[in-house]
């Protein structure tokens, strides 16, 4: 009984060992940075896994103690290279290797200075050009080659080119906003698609269950073979089918989407524009309401023998009234023009 | 907005008024213009004919350019004219007054800055007249009317041929198709002249006198350089006069208009004048003229002319082209990119 307590006790510390490794082994796997050390406090993540290594302004790495530590009263130099850091400059690494996150955040930078795009360009050997130019001034920056001199052609190109900068960020601003509208008119169209499928499955299945129910009645009560009911159903439900498929072509024939850019009315209005601009200087489209036309009364009764009057026209809401008003007012309209 | 700005009748907003307005020396003027230029036009394209024409054999002697009678304007107005009068005394279909006025309306409005010389006025008659029946919703089917023309002139059309002149006629006008004419308006001061006698039968065919009035205004320049509602009260004061009824019709505008009664008389003197004036053109007349036109189109409107057909020629030979350009092109920048690389 003893010995075989002892055993279990014994096994117990091994078991427990045994998940120690395991769990270091899964976190090997996941995180892939076990043996990750702050270079400042040579605190590892095997002994306190919850350890944050942050990166500087200056990439190099240090853990959250250390930066709390070191940072408390402010800015302060690096322990490493020295430059003046801040402890809100300070971010979680995206990638491991800081080479590649330096790397991201220059470009990041730079492309957002150097947005020149082709159309810019009278020729495609200039944009090569421009673009190997910024290439360098990517590469100078991030293996710290003269770095003076870069910032300073960094610096002299923003200054020249500070309109087309802006123009070019405000055209990108545009062309993300349209592809997110174009993005979202897709999504809704599938969407209502989706939607319509899933109506015309219920309805189909809705179809079958009162074509089932009533051939099950029609078998009960009437006296026609089974056989000439089931013909009879059948004809009857591919009818529906039929008819429903023809509405279905009928809806989409009508539904074509007009693009978000139809403006074809522009090409003929374009015919000749100057006149038009000409024209429409004291044209107001929206006007609803215009000068009273005066010079008539409007009597109840006039002798007529010309306009007809059928008593049909009537039940649809005719009055001659209007027709006696409408040529008074033709009459009496442009009368004064000289 | 409206508050600030003092508002505008309606009439005056219509394209009719605001573009289809001119005065007699205006309209002169846009005429001699249209005229000149299609002349200088059709002199270098029948040289141009008579060179291409002269590697080949000449099967008809023609007059060289330099010498042709080309058509004046006012040849060319009097052609119209006697078209005009044709869809005015169009014999089938029963149109309204209304279509075949807007199909005149239509007409005297292409030939405005179109010349006779590209455009024969018999095709863009009838293609006036179709486009008239459409928008004055008295549709008529392209067969139905093809076969009334065929009747009536014994003469094939093809349904393309009104098709396809119905866009530039279409275009000229500058898609404004709403036409203003004198007979609603007409019949609004038959209406209200009612106000004014007791004679109602008289008063009947005052109006209808002035409908023949108005009528043969529609065959003037009138409805260019006066308002319908002003040829109008020309028509029935001239009707009254005609018919020597007994309605004091210059007492009635007076009324109706008592501080621009002078100017006011002018106008419908003018109108009067213009319609007492008017005389048709005789068959006679625009058959001397057709005559002379026949020497003088513009040989790029004949599909078998040398010159139309070098056109077309031409035409193939230039997206020939340009798709090898374009292919070149492409080549080149392919071939630059992959440049870059080594």
């Amino acid at each position: 009984m003893s010995v075989r307590s002892s055993a279990t006790a014994k096994s117990t510390p091994k078991k427990l060992a045994s998940n120690g490794t395991n769990r270091q082994g899964e976190a090997s796997l996941s995180n892939d940075n076990a043996d990750e050390v702050c270079p400042i406090c040579k605190n590892n993540r095997y002994l306190s896994p919850d350890m944050k290594l942050l990166v500087s302004e200056c990439y190099h790495k240090m853990c959250e103690s250390c930066i709390d530590r070191l940072f408390a009263n402010g800015a302060g130099p690096c322990p490493i290279c020295g430059q003046v850091v801040r402890k809100v400059n300070f971010a979680i690494a995206t990638f491991e290797d800081l080479l590649v996150e330096k790397e991201i955040k220059i470009r990041k930078r730079i492309a957002h200075h150097f947005n020149k795009r082709q159309e810019d360009f009278p020729s495609l050997k200039e944009y090569n050009d421009y673009l190997e130019e910024v290439e360098n001034i990517a590469w100078n920056l991030i293996n710290g080659i003269s770095l003076e001199e870069t910032e300073a052609k960094i610096k002299a190109y923003q200054q020249e080119n500070h309109d087309l900068i802006a123009a070019n960020a405000q055209r990108m601003l545009q062309e993300e906003k349209l592809a997110k509208l174009v993005e979202e008119q897709e999504q809704k169209e599938k969407q209502s698609e989706f939607e319509k499928y899933q109506q015309t499955l219920e309805e189909e299945r809705k179809l079958k269950a009162t074509l089932k129910d009533e051939f099950i009645e029609e078998l009960a009560t009437s006296d026609a073979s089974p056989e000439k009911i089931l013909a009879e159903k059948k004809a009857a439900a591919a009818a529906a089918a039929a008819q429903r498929s023809s509405k279905q072509t009928a809806e989409h024939a009508a539904a074509t989407p007009y693009g978000i850019a139809g403006n074809s009315v522009g090409m003929w209005l374009g015919l000749d524009r100057e006149q038009m601009d000409d024209s429409m200087k004291d044209y107001d489209p929206v006007a609803t309401e215009y000068a009273d036309i005066d010079g008539y009364t409007l009597r109840e009764k006039y002798y007529d023998p010309f306009t007809e009057v059928s008593a049909l026209s009537k039940t649809g809401g005719f009055n001659i009234k209007f027709v006696h008003e409408r040529a008074l007012q033709a009459a009496f309209s442009g009368i004064c023009d000289v | 907005m409206s508050s600030k700005k003092p508002k505008k009748p309606l009439y005056e907003q219509s394209t009719q008024f605001r573009h289809w307005r001119f005065s007699s020396s205006q309209l002169e003027n846009i005429r001699t213009q249209t005229n000149t230029s299609t002349v200088e036009r059709v002199k270098r394209l029948l040289t141009e004919e008579l060179t291409l024409r002269e590697t080949e054999q000449t099967d008809s002697p023609r007059p060289p350019p330099e010498e042709i009678p080309y058509l004046t304007a006012d040849e060319e107005l009097a052609l119209c004219r006697y078209y005009e009068a044709m869809i005015r005394n169009f014999p089938g279909a029963n149109f309204p007054d209304e279509v075949k006025a807007t199909a005149i309306v239509y007409m005297k409005r292409f030939y405005l800055r179109n010349s006779i010389m590209d455009y024969h006025p018999k095709t863009i008659m009838m293609t006036c007249l179709f486009l008239g029946a459409k928008t004055e919703n008295n549709i008529i089917a392209i067969s139905d009317f093809l076969n009334i023309i065929e009747r009536i002139s014994r003469e094939k059309i093809s349904r393309d041929t009104i098709f396809r002149h119905e866009l530039p006629v279409s275009q000229s006008m500058r898609f404004e198709y709403a036409v203003h004419h004198p007979y609603r308006a007409s019949f609004g001061f038959f209406l209200d002249l009612q106000n004014f006698t007791k004679d109602l039968t008289k008063l009947k065919r005052i109006y209808e006198k002035s409908k023949e009035y108005i009528g043969t205004s529609l065959l003037t320049d009138l409805v260019f350089t006066y308002q319908p509602s002003q040829i109008a009260l020309a028509t029935i004061r001239m009707a009254t006069k005609t018919l020597e009824a007994k309605l004091d019709i210059n007492g009635y505008i007076r009324s109706k208009f008592p501080d621009k009664h002078e100017k006011f008389t002018d106008i419908l003197n003018d109108i009067e004048n213009t319609l007492t004036n008017f005389s048709p053109v005789s068959k006679d007349q625009a058959k001397e003229i057709d005559r002379k036109l026949h020497f003088c189109r513009n040989p790029e409107k004949n599909p078998n002319s040398a010159l139309s057909k070098k056109r077309r020629a031409d035409k193939e030979r230039e997206r020939e082209v340009r798709k090898t350009k374009k292919s070149k092109t492409l080549r080149d920048r392919q071939k630059e990119l992959e440049s870059v690389f080594q």
